[in-house]
Parts: C-alpha cells; structure tokens; sequence
C-alpha cells in the first residue's frame, strides 16, 4: 500500500480550535444574550408595576385637586415581590394651576413619572 | 479511486466548520430574536407609559377647559395644554341643542318635594309612615346635612313646605302638614333631626289645599291654604289662627303680614273650590310681588301695592292654561267650554277682558305656562316642553308637571312625575341644555400618542347660564 493512500479521519487539531473557538464565541454571546433578556425582562415587568403603582396613586387623589397645604410625600409600597419608592408632590405654579407629580422608582432601577394638572 | 478518497476526506473536514458555523447562526439568530423581543417589550412599556401620561395629560386639558365653560359657557378657539411632555389640544368639533335636562329625585311619583335651599326636601309615603329629607342639587352648595324625618300620617295626606328662597336665621328648613278633613298637625324640621310640632290644627287638607313656610313677625309660621280660608300655624308659639279671605282666593303671607286681615267668618253659602295654581309675580311691574289665584272656576289677581283685587269667572268655563306672559301682555288666562271652544282673557289696569289668541297661545297648553329667555315653558301635548316662539320648534323635555315652584331661587322650576318617580326641571324657560363635542389629540415631539373625543353637557343654572355639568370621553 502507498502509504500516501492511508484515509485520515478525524478533524485537524487547527480544525478543532477553530471550530471550538467558534462555539465558545456563540456559546458566550448566548450567555450574555439570555443573561440581558432575563434583566431586560425583569425591568419590564418591575416597570409594569411602577406604573400600576403609579397610576393608583394618581387616580387615589380623584378628580379635583389635592387639598391644601401642598408638599412631597414619600412611602415604600411592597408589590410583586419587590420594594417601590413611591413619591407624590403636590405644588402650585403661577395662574392658580395646581400640579401633582407622581414618581415611583422600581427595583431594577428606572423611574415611572406621572403628571397631572388641575385648573383653578 | 485514490483521487476520489482525498477529496472525501476534504469535504469531512469542511463539514465540521459548517455544522459549527450553522450551530452559530442558529445561536445567533436565537440571540438576535430574544433581543428584538426584549426591545418590543421596552417599547410597549414605554408606550403604556406615555398613554398615561397622555390620558392624564387630556384630563388635565379638560379640567381647564371646564373651568372656561364655568367661566362664560364659552370657549373662544382650542384648548391647549403641556402636561408631563404630552401636549394635549382641545378643539371644538359640534354643539348641538339639548331638552333640558331633569334631576331625578329617586322618589315615588305620589311622593312630595318642597324648596329647603340650597337642597331640596322630599317626602315619601311608606305604608302609614312619611319619610322626608332633604337631598342636594347639582351645581349648588351643599345643604346643612339632616336624617331622615320620620313622620307618622296614619291613612290622611300630607303637604310639605318650604321657604322661598333662603331660610330664615334660626327657623326650620322646611315643614310638613300630616292630616285630613278633620284636622291635621303641623311639623317643622330643624337640622339635623329636630322636629316642631303644633297638633290638633282646625284645619282641613282636603283637595287644593296649599302650604307654605314663611316668616310672620318674626316667628316662622306655616300658612295652609284653601280658597276662601287659611290658617296660620306659628311653630314658635304653637299657635294657630284662622285667617279668611274672598272666594277665588285664599289667604297668603305678603312683605306687609297676611293677607287679607280680619277676623275669621265662615260663610256657610261659599262654596270651597279647588285652587289649582298659585302664582307670585309681579303683574304691574313696581318691583312688588302680586299674587294670583287661579281654581277650578275662576281667576283672580292682587295687586299688593293698591290691595285691589280682581276676579274672574266665566259661567261653564273653567281655566285651562294661564301664565304671565308677553303674548298676552301680562297675566293671561285661556278659558275652555265643555264643547272644546276656548277663549283667552287678559288682565288689564281695568280688570280682566277679551284678548286675542295668536301664535304660540294657539297651542294646546295645559295649566301654567312660564316664560323666559328660551321661550314658554309647560305642559304640552301631555308632557312638559319648551316652545320656541320665533321658530315655532317644540323642545319635549318629559314629565307630567305636578306643581311649579322655585328650588334653586333662579325661576319657575317644574316638579314633574315621569314613570320611574319625582323628577326637577330646574329652569325650562330659560333655554334648551347643550352638548358639545371636543376632539382631544395628545402628542409627544409631534406624534400623535392619543386621540379622543369629549362629550360635555352643559346645564342652566339658577342664573339661566349654561354651566358644563358632565364630561365623558369618547374613545376612538
């Protein structure tokens, strides 16, 4: 037999490397892929309840303006499973328009503001 | 054959870095679709976020533009307004008339209402015991805060009286009469659960008998009143005095005291009718109120400044529409025959003569007729409705007209019984409601983030202005 006719199985070491190299690559980009969708998600839906929290405090102060005297009010509301910062100011700017802010910080961070106006 | 094993052996080796480089694509591609996923997510999140804003941003803009309407009724071109970087604008799209509107007062149609300024006192028969209190209206301030009043009335009937206009210092905010032909007991209710009461009055409730509440020297009195007689009921003193007074009339409290004065006489030869409507208005316009009286068979007019009194009575002819109107030129009376044939009659400095019917007094109008700025007001064609005498266009507003009275101290208001119960029509004169529609359209860096519509009914108040009542949103 030639011995340049023996069959040669398997991959090159080189192929190896390249080929593992690639799946490292991928595998780790897959990781910091999911790694973000889950903490892209988890911002969502925390963002999601900030706004519910905030749209329930906004609505608890019903159709007319808040009463007298004005200021800033701040709590800590426990919702789905996490601590939201809840802030409510009330203040009266030039012409007798009354404004009230609501702002509510999720855990994951980011803040969800609410703004209302009343006419006198 | 060697050939063909090398190049076998070749195409291995590219198979794997194909199967490695389409694993990856397929890796990547699953990357890249839980990104696009997550950034739609972030979107949507946002866009919730900014129709909040929005919606809040509208309902600020109508909280503005209500405060407009309140000012003038008007809103002279749109409505704009920042809120939370959402800018808002309000345009008008329609206005539209509307029948003016009634105040439901959740009572049955057998039920009784009187003034109790600024409220309203309601009474309601259940079985053998009244229940009066008193509810607020729309628009006005609150009325002082009472229970339920708790009566008992046996099988008799019952009158409820209350002030004209403001009540007096210190006095009851309305009273109730509970009695029957032999008799009958006067209560007076003093807020929040107080009750004066004067038992065994000699005075019989009996078909058109009338009551009021007024001051008479200084002690609030209830006045109960049938043609012919009266008797002054004084809640302070617990006294009672039987006042008399010409057929076709009955007794009443004037700026000078009661009128007529003089002892009590029966005259066994009168014949009691039924006064049906009572009126105070100022006929001769010298800024005194004038009374007149209209029953079953007769007219009549008093003049509070000369004392002079005028009657009428048509032999078989009986009063069938009436009012102070400018057709007639003052108090106007339509007398009906028994054949169908009518004939208006007006008052004049000389007494009550022939006038000619035209136009709007055509119409087949039934009891009192009220006019003011929107035109005539009354029952017609079996409901209550505003006529439009420059156009001609009937406004149907609903409702059988039990009695007129001035609730909110800016007119005639009409109690009326409709099928569900008592109903208010504050006003009717004074014009027909309306009802706007506004478009409202949020933006944020010049994308439209919301649009709406805005339907507001506006009311007349007691002034006759028409004053946004109701706001609805209209989505779409």
């Amino acid at each position: 037999m030639d011995r340049g006719m023996i069959p040669r199985r398997g991959y090159s070491l080189a192929e190896t490397f390249m080929a593992s190299g690639i799946t490292l690559v991928v595998l780790a980009a897959l990781c910091l892929a999911t790694g973000t969708f889950l903490r892209g998600q988890r911002l969502v839906a925390s963002r999601r309840t900030a706004l519910a929290l905030a749209s329930d405090e906004m609505a608890s102060w019903g159709a007319g303006p808040p009463p007298r005297p004005f200021g800033a009010r701040n709590t800590v509301v426990r919702a789905a499973g996490g601590s939201y910062s809840v802030r409510t100011e009330a203040r009266e700017e030039p012409g007798g328009v009354i404004v009230l802010e609501v702002s509510v910080s999720s855990p994951p961070g980011g803040l969800v503001d609410l703004e209302r106006k009343f006419y006198q | 054959m060697t050939m063909n094993s090398r190049l076998l052996t070749g195409r291995q080796r590219g198979a794997a870095l194909v199967i490695a480089l389409t694993a990856s694509s397929v890796v990547l591609l699953s990357a890249a679709l839980l990104f696009g996923y997550l950034r739609s997510m972030l979107d949507d999140q946002q866009e919730l976020e900014l129709l909040a804003q929005a919606r809040l941003s509208q309902e600020s803009a109508a909280d503005r533009l209500e405060r407009l309407l309140a000012g003038t009724g008007v809103s002279e071109g749109p409505v704009e307004v920042e809120v939370g970087g959402v800018v808002t604008s309000l345009e008008q799209l329609s206005e539209v008339q509307s029948p003016p509107g009634l105040v439901r007062l959740g009572i049955a149609a057998d039920g009784a209402a009187a003034p109790a300024f600024p409220g309203v006192s309601v009474a309601e028969r259940s079985s053998d015991t009244l229940f009066v209190r008193v509810l607020p209206l729309a628009g006005m301030p609150s009325p002082p805060s009472t229970g339920s009043f708790r009566i008992p009335c046996g099988q008799g009937t019952f009158l409820l009286a209350g002030w004209r206009g403001q009540p007096a210092e210190g006095g009851p905010l309305f009273a109730v009469a509970v009695g029957d032909r032999l008799g009958c007991s006067v209560y007076g209710m003093e807020p929040p659960d107080r009750a004066i009461s004067v038992g065994g009055v000699p005075f019989p409730l009996v078909p058109g008998t009338l009551a009021s509440l007024d001051s008479v020297g200084g002690h609030a009195c209830v006045l109960l009143a049938s043609e012919g007689r009266g008797a002054l009921v004084d809640l302070e003193e617990g006294s009672v005095t039987l006042v008399p007074s010409p057929p076709g009339s009955c007794p009443a409290v004037l700026a000078g005291g009661v009128w007529p004065g003089g002892d009590f006489v029966e005259d066994p030869a009168l014949r009691h009718g039924e006064i049906v409507d009572v009126l105070r208005v100022d006929i001769d316009s010298d800024g005194r109120e004038d009374m007149v009286w209209i029953s079953d068979s007769s007219a009549a007019a008093l003049f509070s400044s000369t004392g002079i009194l005028f009657s009428d009575r048509l032999p078989g002819r009986s009063p069938g529409a009436w009012g102070v109107l400018p057709q007639t030129g003052g108090l106007g009376v339509r007398w009906d025959a028994p054949d169908g044939s009518s004939a208006w009659r007006r008052l004049a400095w000389g007494g009550f003569q022939d006038c000619l019917s035209f136009g709007p007094l055509l119409r087949n109008w039934s009891g009192r007729i009220v006019s003011g700025a929107g035109g005539l007001a009354g029952m017609l064609g079996g409901s209550l409705a505003l006529l439009d005498p420059l156009t001609g266009s009937v406004t149907d507003i609903g409702g059988q007209v039990i009695s007129w009275t001035d609730i909110d101290g800016g007119g005639d208001d009409a109690l009326v019984a409709e099928e569900e119960g008592l109903s208010l029509s504050l006003n009717p004169a004074a014009g027909p409601d309306l009802t706007q529609v506004w478009s409202a359209v949020s933006t944020r860096d010049g994308r439209v983030v919301l649009s709406r519509r805005l339907e507001v009914a506006m009311r007349r108040g007691a002034d006759g202005a028409l004053r946004p009542e109701e706001m609805e949103w209209i989505e779409g």
